[in-house]
């Protein structure tokens, strides 16, 4: 089977506002993809473009091997799709939901709806618009996984979720990954982190990069070096080496290509006076932030 | 089909409450239908429609917005629903909660007023179409809205433009006959169809700004093109002339001279006296357009004129009043007018006790005593649009003969009331006079025009007593 999503070329421009940008994105099938960028990236434009909410102003995308445009009940029946304002039937109790939801899925799981309902602590007797914002969106992620879908789409899931919720709402997921792939966006980073499998990063409506989280990891680091006197620096600073900082005699920047080798042989060039060089790993939030404010720069030069 | 039943019983839950008041409101709908003495149009009769007609709007309304196919954030957009199961799940509940009722109601009244339902199957069916033509522009309209204060603003905005149209009314009706016959036909069915289109358009492709703006172009011209249309239907499709009409003309007839004013009339006037040749005495009468005086075949003055009729026999005048110098001489006369030539199917003597009695073609018909006089009550059984019957009553009161004018009769698919009579007939605890009741049917409007070559209009000058 090809990858659960792909987009090719995928543009969407609201008049002259271009949300999306000529997007080839890849989700591989059983990975945990996590869509990041800043708000108003076009991470939502994205999801509903490949959910058919949203018409493409052009490219394309499949879904689950179907061209978005046409997804059909059937494959619907196949995806979860959880999104932070989605418009429920607000007057329904959870249990009635669930009831008015089941004949839609012929794989729906009685038991599983069961056990996702006790452990979320969710009131089956309440109706959805008495329930809190966390509640609510518990209740909608486990009417999205009591049919074991084989794709879970999941826009901005974590807004306005206390961490006690955050968690549980992620440990579920987690325990469906297997055999499932799961499409998050968020900007909430910490908790993609420790969860997703790839990550794309997507800013100003174009894909800046797509990698395995490992990869990602491997190739950031916070490079500190330390002088005796802070030199100038130098005129063919790398490209790759954002976000520069001096502070006393020690020179801080991110390295976007890191390889311990490669890395430290540019510094020696570069730095023949360094006293002392400093790698750290970086977090998933930390990149994102170097990410953010790199782009942000360049479009004010 | 399953997946639109499921929808279907959701909404039916969700909507109980209006379903009650549909419910409720088409069952005193049903029950006054019944009554022998329905209840009057003319006074706080219209509330019961228009209540009713509101919450089946609101009603529609509220199974549509439930799942409404407007913007992006609807949970079942992207859950395994089927556009065509949630559009028939909707359109499942308005047959269901608004028509069903409709006809129940309807059979219920047929036979209360002693009518058969089963032989009335095809009238039944057409009430059915105009109720699902009438909601249809609700339904498009919450299709392509997301709020009800939307729903209401966008309904009274589009119906705002009705009543407006509804002043020219008038106006359309004397078009009847010479409007093209898809007009007539086909108008009133592609507002509603037009509506439809729309809100199947909008479930299937959920294009809201493109079909709203559609929507918005197209709203402006439907009272336009509905209005007249619907204007027309309630006036019979006539035919103009036939060759069998072509001995039937309005005649001078000078033998009956001047007649005297009534305390009502101006004196001084002229009154031609005229008859309409070649038709039944009593069943034609004239409406007049202007009359043109000639002297050497050139047209010296020219006015509108009424006819004034004399109730049965067939005689009229024609009515004017010209200047004082053309009232001795000699002149040639020239009225053009409309002769509306009627078929009477029967006559029925009412019988005193208020019992109903059956005119052929037209259906039953009672006289009635109420508070303050009598109506007259009529039950016509289901019939398509069909063409409009007058009525005449004749009758013995206490003060003598008593002849009403002629009064127009809708042909209504139910029991209704044709008007009060008279008042204060025999007095309370007194024997009611008998009634002769006829009925007739319009079924020819002819154009003419009556010409006098030589007339002294100073002969014809009304009198005072």
């Amino acid at each position: 089977m090809s990858s659960p999503i792909s987009t090719h070329n995928l543009s969407k421009a609201f008049r002259r506002i271009e949300a999306v940008h000529a997007l080839d994105l890849e989700v591989p099938e059983g990975s945990i993809y996590a869509l990041i960028g800043p708000n108003g990236a076009g991470k939502t434009t994205t999801i509903k473009l490949l959910m058919n909410i949203l018409r493409a102003s052009a490219g394309s995308a499949e879904v689950l091997g179907v061209d978005s445009r046409r997804l059909s009940p059937r494959e619907f029946a196949r995806i979860g799709h959880v999104s932070e304002n989605q418009e429920m039937l607000e007057w329904m109790t959870l249990d009635y939901f669930l009831r008015y939801l089941k004949p839609f899925y012929p794989t729906w799981d009685d038991a599983l709806a069961d056990d996702l309902v006790r452990r979320f602590e969710l009131p089956r007797d309440r109706p959805l618009r008495h329930l809190s914002h966390g509640m609510r969106m518990k209740a909608v992620l486990a009417s999205s996984l009591a049919y074991r879908p084989e794709l879970v789409i999941l826009d901005e899931p974590f807004t306005g979720l206390d961490a006690l919720v955050r968690d549980e709402f992620i440990q579920s997921l987690r325990e469906r990954a297997q055999g499932t792939t799961i499409l998050v966006s968020s900007h909430d980073l910490g908790e993609i982190d420790n969860f997703a499998s790839h990550v794309g990063y997507i800013e100003e409506g174009r894909l800046r990069f797509t990698e395995e989280m490992g990869t990602l990891a491997g190739r950031f680091r916070q490079v500190e070096i330390a002088f005796d006197a802070l030199p100038a620096l130098p005129a063919d600073w790398p490209a790759a080496w954002m976000r520069p900082e001096t502070s006393a005699a020690v020179l801080r920047f991110i390295d976007s290509r890191f390889e311990t080798e490669r890395t430290a042989a540019e510094i020696r060039r570069l730095f023949p006076g360094a006293r002392g060089v400093a790698f750290h790993s970086m977090t998933l939030r930390e990149i994102f932030v170097t990410l953010a404010l790199a782009g942000r720069h360049a479009k004010a030069a | 089909m399953r997946q639109a039943i499921h929808i279907f019983g959701k909404d039916a839950r969700h909507c109980r409450p209006y379903i009650a008041v549909v419910v409720a409101l088409t069952a005193v709908n049903a029950w006054l239908g019944c009554r022998d003495v329905p209840v009057s149009p003319d006074r706080l009769g219209w509330i019961l429609p228009f209540l009713t007609g509101l919450a089946w709007w609101f009603a529609a309304a509220a199974a549509v917005h439930g799942e409404s196919p407007i913007g992006d954030c609807q949970f079942w957009v992207t859950r395994p629903y089927s556009w065509k199961s949630l559009l028939a799940a909707k359109l499942l509940f308005l047959a269901a909660f608004v028509g069903l009722p409709v006809f129940v109601s309807d059979c219920v009244i047929l036979l209360a007023c002693g009518f058969n339902p089963l032989t009335l199957i095809p009238g039944l069916a057409l009430r059915q179409c105009w109720l699902a033509a009438f909601m249809a522009l609700p339904f498009a309209v919450a299709a392509l809205t997301r709020l009800t204060r939307d729903f209401v603003l966008a309904g009274l905005a589009f119906y705002a433009v009705f009543p407006v149209m509804a002043l020219f009314d008038t106006g359309f009706a004397g078009m009847a006959g010479w409007e093209p016959a898809w007009f007539r036909d086909g108008a009133p069915w592609l507002l509603p169809l037009a509506a439809l289109s729309l809100a199947v358009w909008q479930y299937s492709r959920r294009r809201t700004t493109l079909i709203r703006v559609l929507a918005m172009a197209l709203a402006p011209m439907a009272p336009f093109l509905t209005v007249p249309a619907l204007s027309l239907r309630a006036h019979p499709a006539l035919p103009r002339d036939a060759p069998k009409y072509r001995g039937i003309a309005p005649q001078f007839d000078p033998g009956r001279g001047y007649r005297y004013a009534s305390p009502y009339e101006p004196s001084g006037w002229i009154s031609i006296p005229i008859k309409i040749g070649g038709w039944p005495a009593g069943l034609a009468t004239a409406r007049g357009e202007g009359v043109s005086l000639l002297q050497h075949g050139r047209v010296v003055w020219t006015q509108g004129y009424r006819v004034a009729d004399t109730h049965g026999d067939g005689l009229a005048w024609l009515v004017f009043n010209p200047p004082e110098n053309l009232r001795a001489a000699t002149v040639e006369l020239s009225a053009p007018m409309d002769l509306e030539l009627y078929e009477q199917p029967g006559g029925v003597a009412l019988p005193p006790d208020g019992g109903w009695a059956y005119i052929p073609g037209f259906g039953t018909v009672a006289a009635r005593d109420v508070e303050g006089g009598r109506v007259l009550l009529a039950r016509t059984p289901l019939k398509p649009a069909g063409p409009e019957w007058r009525y005449r009553l004749n009758g013995q009161t206490g003060d003598g003969v008593w002849d009403s004018y002629d009064h127009a009769a809708p042909v209504s698919p139910l029991a209704f009331r044709i008007g009060s009579v008279c008042r204060n007939v025999g007095g309370p605890g007194g024997t009611p006079p008998p009634f002769f009741l006829t009925a007739r049917r319009l079924v020819a409007v002819l154009h003419r025009e009556l010409n006098i070559p030589q007339i002294r209009l100073a002969d014809y000058q009304i009198q005072k007593p």
